[in-house]
Formats: structure tokens, sequence, C-alpha cells
């Protein structure tokens, strides 16, 4: 196949954590502890439940509409039909979330759940999935919490689980693992959704985000394509106001679920899992467009025993891009306000608003636009970098998503297969030909027209691999800046 | 990387969910259970588990009933063959992990061993059982049921290969030998003749050493028939044929002519037997309705005849005689020819490392062909990786999704090749170990196989 000297988009250096597979899903690092030593913050105790609700009031009353809506749902027609349920109970088998309807009315489901659980337990083993017909679950068992999935949407069991893990870890973002863990030491059958409030409508957003985006599948971002002068100057317009400020350990600017910049503490990384749930955070929280935040935020894979503390703003009326300032410390809000509003003036002043705008405003070109008509559509991802490429859709997907998704899917899945990985497929079917190719630096994933011929495809692929060098510094962030 | 193997057998199980409703009678739901070494509550529990799964998962009306339970140290498979009736295969698993001490917490782990596969071996014991003693339903009473499923299954199980079993159980094919007009017309008039003379012989079947020529009978029913006779019945002749057992040495005299044919169910020995010895009786399926017959084989050097004789019928010594002396004669100038045929054909074949393996199946009359595999008993003698035979079973759990015509090249980890294609209800998987191959060497040359090897198979052209 074509030979490039570097794979399109690599990096030196990269601000994201890069991984390959789930291998190392559950490891977790403990970066608070050193930051806050290292830098002699004083140390303070665990934020209590009142900055929890608060930062959720808003949305208690939606959750109240809801509550109304579901008591028509028992196990009706409709419910059944749900492509993917997805449940969350302890290890009790308390309810504590159900994708549809309500939980206490299937407080017997869970006990089912909850029972399966514990006999397979009891023989010192444990539970991992059923399969009956189209229909498969998959269980989680993740102390101190029991997550099950029931899915018709033939994703792999590796995916269910993965849409568990970042369900748990929706969850733990929330309240932190420790205090998850102490909840219930202390108390084994505690009703955790009191805690929990407005969490739903974060995990609900997060299960469509991964039905719906390559992004969590892929285990890697895409970020906005914007010329790399305009992405150097937003870096060091933030650099430039946040550098003076004590323990500020990310800057992350995102727009339209696509990474702009990532300013970093020397030293550490962002798991691209834990930006996902930022990601999710943004988009499913309205309240952010309105004012100001300050939100408490556990980033797992980062440090799952504490918070990270957030300033999350708009950067302005006229540019709806969201700026996170992630902290330490938890009573800096005014500074990063502060420094937010000097990044906006900066940035207003250099005209990296207009850039953002321009970019957010156009679709962005579909492969066949590109020059590529056999092709429909592609995944291009940098594995050094956790950063990927995706053309705008085009026909025959262009109305609905969902077979594209489903092809991406059981060709990574394919690709991937834990106890058998492959290092090339090309699928020819009725309705179209795939290839899927994991090499060193990179995994692309290629839709074709279903006629294409072997040997053209093969021509196309260097050219595409060409395509996306040249356009490499638009397309990536390829710097990691630092603070 | 994280892999599974299978350790054994853990449970096998036949229950009928509609008996033992009330509390406390729980255990005569169990038809039969395996091993007897666990007690009757732990056969209760296991039970009762899997009444609570089915239950659960038919909560959410899949399109089947569950199929699998995955767990980290077991693997369970169900089936349900009649209304009510379950079979459930229970094995054990062995994680080989290179780092050991991950092996208690990864939670993600793969499917090493396909469930698609073991499904089939059950589905394979319910369909032997059936073959020999008729549906569950069909027995008299649940105390004769739970009688011949013990004499069955404790044999059967026995002679199932967990650990070899692959893509093979999946197509339960049959292996048909290709011959000439000539031959193929002297067997059909053979078969023929058999059955217009012989009223009470409603079918036969012909084969030559494991390869079928010519079938009577439908090829869902003779698709359980020939793994009977290929799998459990011809080899145990051919060793004690091996062994001189059941021919005769000493001829009364050394002018009698040389005979070569002989009953393998019926009396063995027509000359000193007194009984017509044993004759197992058969059940086929393929008409709609339960139809009873007298297996009858008979063979003759490499030629074996299966007789189905209609169920109403009396076996008598003079029976066999007849038929004895008929058969004979007749086969052993077809046997010559079909031998004569056979030699001309046979080309040494190509076992260079590097040459192509390939397995082939057609769905509409259920052949396979392969020479992956370098014997019919399942013992693992494998001419390509284990691996690229997985991968194969992987590709047709695949098949749905690529609709009535597809192909797939995969290049796995090792710079192996393995190439599927289906056209026209015809699967074909090929093996190959180019490493230095590139994606459009691999197809030029699956193309080039394709034409020698499958000539006269239409694979849409790619």
């Amino acid at each position: 196949m074509s030979a490039l000297e570097v794979e399109p988009g690599a990096a030196p250096e990269s601000g994201l954590v890069t991984t390959d597979t789930l291998d190392n899903f559950d490891e977790m690092s403990c970066s608070l502890e050193e930051i806050k030593n290292e830098n002699d913050a004083t140390q303070e105790e665990e934020t209590n439940d009142n900055t929890i609700n608060e930062q959720f009031d808003d949305n208690g009353v939606n959750d109240n509409e809801f509550v109304n809506a579901d008591e028509e749902f028992e196990l009706n027609k409709e419910w059944i039909g749900k492509s993917k349920h997805v449940f969350v109970l302890s290890m009790a088998g308390k309810p504590i979330y159900s994708r549809y309807g309500n939980e206490d009315k299937l407080a017997w489901l869970f006990g089912v759940m909850q029972t399966l659980v514990s006999f397979t337990q009891s023989s010192d083993d444990c539970i991992q999935s059923i399969q009956a017909g189209n229909t498969r679950f998959v269980f989680l068992v993740k102390k101190p919490l029991i997550l099950v999935t029931v899915s018709k949407t033939r994703e792999s069991e590796s995916q269910l689980k993965m849409q568990l893990h970042y369900v748990f870890n929706q969850i733990t973002s929330i309240l932190t693992l420790t205090r998850l863990n102490k909840i219930y030491e202390q108390r084994q059958n505690y009703d955790l959704r009191r805690l929990l409030s407005g969490v739903e409508r974060l995990i609900d957003h997060l299960l469509t985000f991964s039905e719906m985006e390559s992004s969590i599948m892929l285990g890697a971002v895409q970020c906005l394509p914007l010329a790399s002068s305009v992405r150097d100057t937003i870096s060091s317009a933030i650099t430039g106001a946040c550098s003076k400020i004590k323990n500020l350990v990310f800057a992350i600017l995102l727009a339209n679920n696509k990474l702009i910049t990532l300013v970093r503490m020397k030293k550490y990384c962002l798991h691209p899992a834990d930006l996902h749930l930022i990601f999710n955070l943004v988009q499913a929280s309205e309240s952010f467009k309105n004012s100001e935040s300050w939100t408490p935020l556990c980033l797992p894979k980062f440090d799952a025993s504490g918070f990270l503390y957030g300033h999350v703003s708009y950067l302005s009326e006229d540019c709806q891009a969201c700026l996170l300032l992630l902290t330490v410390e938890r009573d800096v809000f005014f500074t990063l306000s502060e420094a937010k509003q000097k990044i906006v003036e900066k940035l207003r002043r250099s005209n990296c608003l207009e850039a953002i705008n321009e970019s957010l405003g156009n679709p962005g070109e579909s492969s066949a636009s590109a020059g590529f008509v056999e092709i429909r559509h592609y995944l291009y991802k940098c594995k050094s970098t956790a950063q990927f490429y995706q053309p705008n859709l085009s026909p025959p997907y262009a109305q609905s998503k969902e077979p594209l998704i489903e092809i991406y899917k059981r060709a990574h899945h394919r690709l991937h297969n834990v106890s058998r990985p492959l290092k090339l497929i090309f699928e020819r079917s009725a309705n179209e030909a795939i290839l899927a190719w994991d090499t060193k630096g990179f995994e692309l994933f290629v839709v074709f027209e279903p006629l294409i011929d072997t040997s053209q495809a093969i021509v196309l692929i260097g050219k595409l691999l060409n395509w996306i060098k040249k356009k490499e510094e638009r397309l990536f962030h390829l710097n990691a800046p630092t603070f | 990387m994280v892999t599974q193997i299978i350790a054994g057998l853990k449970n096998f199980f036949i229950f009928k969910s509609s008996l033992g409703a009330n509390e406390g009678e729980e255990l005569k739901k169990i038809l039969y259970y395996y091993p007897l070494t666990d007690n009757t509550d732990v056969q209760i529990k296991n039970v009762g588990f899997v009444e609570g799964i089915i239950q659960f998962t038919d909560t959410f009306k899949p399109s089947s009933h569950v199929n699998s339970l995955h767990t980290n140290k077991t693997r369970h498979l169900y089936y349900q063959p009649e209304k009510d009736f379950w079979m459930v295969m229970v094995l054990k698993l062995n994680r080989s992990t290179k780092e050991k001490e991950i092996s208690n917490d990864t939670e993600d782990l793969e499917d090493d061993i396909e469930d698609n596969v073991y499904e089939a071996l059950l589905k394979q014991a319910y369909l032997m059982y059936r073959l020999f003693w008729g549906t569950f339903k069909d027995a008299k009473n649940t105390d004769s049921l739970k009688m011949t499923l013990e004499v069955f299954y404790r044999a059967y199980l026995q002679t199932i290969k967990l650990a070899n079993a692959d893509v093979l159980n999946m197509f339960s094919g049959i292996q048909y030998l290709p011959v000439d007009k000539h031959c193929f017309l002297k067997v059909q008039t053979f078969v023929n003749c058999l059955e217009s003379s012989y009223d009470f012989i409603e079918n036969a079947s012909f084969l030559y050493n494991d390869y079928l020529i010519w079938s009577g009978i439908e090829p869902s029913d003779m698709q359980v028939v020939y793994q009977y006779l290929v799998g459990t019945l011809l080899p145990a002749n051919v060793e004690t044929e091996l062994l001189g057992g059941s021919m005769p040495r000493n001829s009364t005299s050394p002018f009698a002519p040389l005979r070569h044919g002989r009953f393998i169910t019926g009396p063995s020995n027509l000359k000193s037997a007194k009984t017509i010895g044993k004759v197992p009786k058969v059940y086929l399926f393929a008409s709609g309705k339960s139809q009873e017959y007298h297996l009858v084989v008979y063979r003759a050097l490499s030629a074996t005849v299966c007789l189905f004789i209609k169920g109403d019928t009396e076996l008598t010594l003079d029976l066999f005689k007849t038929l004895d002396e008929d058969l004979n004669t007749k086969l052993l100038c077809i046997v010559s020819d079909i031998a004569d045929y056979c030699s001309k054909q046979i080309i040494t074949p190509n076992l260079s490392d590097s040459s192509p393996r390939y397995i082939y199946f057609n769905n509409v009359n259920l052949a396979y062909s392969s020479n992956v595999h370098l014997d019919n008993k399942q013992s693992g003698n494998l001419a390509c990786p284990k691996e690229s035979v997985r991968i194969a079973t992987e590709m047709k759990g695949n098949l749905p999704f690529l609709g009535p015509a597809g192909e797939t090249i995969v290049k796995t980890m090792n710079d192996f090749w393995v190439v599927m294609k289906t056209s026209n209800h015809r699967e074909c998987y090929i093996a190959l170990q180019q490493k230095n191959a590139s994606l459009i060497g691999i197809s030029e040359e699956v193309k080039r196989l394709c034409d020698t090897e499958l000539k006269g198979i239409f694979f849409k052209q790619i």
C-alpha cells in the first residue's frame, strides 16, 4: 500500500492519553494528590451533598415531568420494543437507573438481575452475557454497582460493555469513586437516586452519544478544522491568561462535539474517556449557555478519588464554543472568570472568534467533494494523538446515520477482537464494501461503493492517506501546549 | 492476550418445564442429568437457574428463546427442541492468560469460543437421539423417556469431541463422491432395482468409503444418518475388520466362493447365526411426521448400502439370506467399477504448507468438502492453523450481514490470510499462508483457485 513516512495527524507529543483497546479500562491514575502536594495547596475535605444538588437544581423540574410520563410505560409494547435498555442497580438489588420506564415499577426486574448475578457469584464466578436471538444481555459487575444492558442493536459484547463502563464513569464523575464506595460500605441498602437526581439526563445523553458517534468506539476525539495558525493563537491566548494561575490542570475549548484546543499542566494528560464525559456534560447541559458556572467534576481516568473544579462558560453570545478551566482549587471562581474574560478579549482582537464561527458554520467536506467519488465515508484515527477525522455525511447515509455506524461498529469489533485481532479486513456485501486497516500508527475504516475493484480500492486508500496528510495541520490538533 | 479454552463438560441436562410446577416437586422436571455426582439440590438449583434465565430473557421478547449464557468460567448453551423440553449443555472454561495475576479481574473478555459451534453440537445431540428413539413427546411416558435418555446419552456424551469442534459441526454436512455417468447410473440402477424388487425396502442409500453417492432419503434426514454412519458405525466396523474379528478366517471349504459382503447391522455371520442380531430402528422426519424404519446396513469391500425397511416388516433370517445373495453379487461388480474410476482420478494432493486450504459447503444439498481437515474423526488434525478455522467460524457468523452474495478477506496478526466467498447458497472458506502477499495478490490467487478447484460453481465475479 502507500508508503507514508509519518502517518497523517501524528505528533511528537499528545495532550491525550493514547490507548489501543479497552485493555486498561479499569486502570485509574491518582493524579490529584500529586498535584495538590506538589503545589502545596491546602487539602480540603470532600464536597458535601449540597454542592452536587446545587449544580443540578435546574433539572429538578424536568425530572418530575418524566416520572409522570413514565407511569404508562410499564412493560408495554413500546417499552419492550426499545432497541437498547440500560439498567443500573446496587449490589443489593436497589434500582438506581433505567433508561426507559420508572425504576420503582421495574423493581421486580432489578431483583431478577441481582439474583442472576448473585447466583453466579455464589459459585465464585460471574455472569457476563446472555444471547437470545437478536437480543444481547450484557452484565457489568463493578463494585459497588451492577450495570446491565439489553440490546437489539447488533453491537458486540465488548462494545456494549464499554458503554456500561462509560455509564459507571458518568456516575463516578458526579460522586467520585471513593464516595460511592463509602456510601455502600456504610449502608448497603442506600437509595443512590437521592444523590443522582439530574444525572439520569447525563446518562441518557451519554448513551445516545455512544450510539450515534464513532468517538467512543474509537477511543478518540475529533477536532474542529482550523488553520494551524489560528489554533496556535487560541492556545497561546489561553496560556497567556492562565500561566500565572496556580493549580490549573486543564483548559479545554470545544464546540459542537469537536475539540478546538486542550492546554494542560506539564506532565499531565487527559484520557479520551474523560474528555468524552466532558463533551457529554457540555452537550447535555443547556444551562451552561446562560451563565458562567462552577461545577465539581471527577474525571475517573485522571483520578477517581476526588474532584476537579471546573469553570464552565461559552465564549460569547456570538461564538458558541465552550471553555472549561479545570483546577484542583475549590474556590477560585473569580480568578478563573477573570482569566476567561482576558482570553475572550484576546481571541476577539485576533479574529479567532470569527475563524471558529466560520468553521462551525461550514458543514465540512464530504469525501466526494474532496475528489473521492467511490468512497462513501471513512474514519481515520491517528493512534499517537487519539484524534480522528471523518468527512461530512453524504448519500446514502446523509438521511440516516445508523446503518453507517453499524457497519463501522461491526468492522471495528472484528479488527480489535481481543483474542483474535486482525490487521486487515476487506468485505464486500450486496450494499457496500468496507476496508478496515489497523497499522502501528493509524486505523482506517473506509466504506466504498459495493462494486469497487479491489486494486482500485487500494489505490484510492493511498490517495486518501496523502490527502489527509496534506490537510493534517487543519484537521488535527498537532501541538500539545502546556501552561 | 486472553484466550479461553474448553476444559470439559460441566453439565448436560434435559428438563421439561411444564412438569413439577408445584413447589417441592422440582425434581420431577429433570429427565436427564449429567453428572450424577451432583446431588439433587444442586440439580434443582441449576435447572431453576435456567428457568429463571428463560423467563428473564423472554420479558424482552427476543426473536428467539435464549441461546447461550457466558460467565467467567463457564459457557451455557440452551436448546429447546420441542415445546417445553429444554436441553442444556454447560462447558467448563480454562483461561490461559499470559499475565496470570490480572486474569481475575479482566472483565472484558472476548468470545474465543464460538457459541454457534456448540449450539450445533447440542442440536446434533438431540437429532441423534431422535433418530433412534423418536421425539421426546412421543415417548410412552415420562419414566420410559427418562430411561431411554439415560441409556442414550450416557454413551453419547462420551463420544462428543468438545475441544476439536469447529465450523464443520455447524455445517454438519455430507461428503459426496463425484463419479462419472457410467458409475452413477450403475449405482442408481442398483438402488432402484432394490427398491422395486423388495416392497418392504422403502429407500436405500449408497456410500463408498465415507462418501455418499446416492441417497434415497431427504438431505435433512440423511445428514443425521450420515453422521451416525461415518462418525460411529463404520469406524467401529473397520476396526473389527482389521482385527479379523467378524470375517470367518477358516472357510469351511477352500472351494467355496470368496464372500466379501456382510451385514453390519443384522446377523453378523449368516451361516452360524440363529437370530437376526441387532437391527436398529430409526425415525425419519422429512415428510413432516415421524416414520419408523429398520436400518439394515450391508457392506462389501468399500461400499456401504443402507436399507430403510418399513417399520412394520417382520425381519427374518431368511429375508437376510435372500438379500445377502442378491446384494453380494450385484455389489461386487459395481464396487470394482467405482474403484477403477477412483484410481484414475487420484491426484497427489499438494501438501506443501503454503498451498491454499479450503472448506466448501453447499446449503442446498448439504455437501461439504475440505482439505483443511485431514480426517473425518474430529481429531483436530488440521492442515492449517487452528486460528484460521476459528476465523472461518466467525465469518460464518457474519454471513447474515452480507446479503445474498459477498466476500471477505482478512489478514491475521501472523500475516495469514483467510478468505470467504458466498453466493447462491454456497460458502467457501480459504486459508492462505503467504506472508508477504498483498490484498490484490490474494484476491487474484483466490480467483485463480475458484477457477480451477471450484469449477462450475458460480461466485459473483470480484
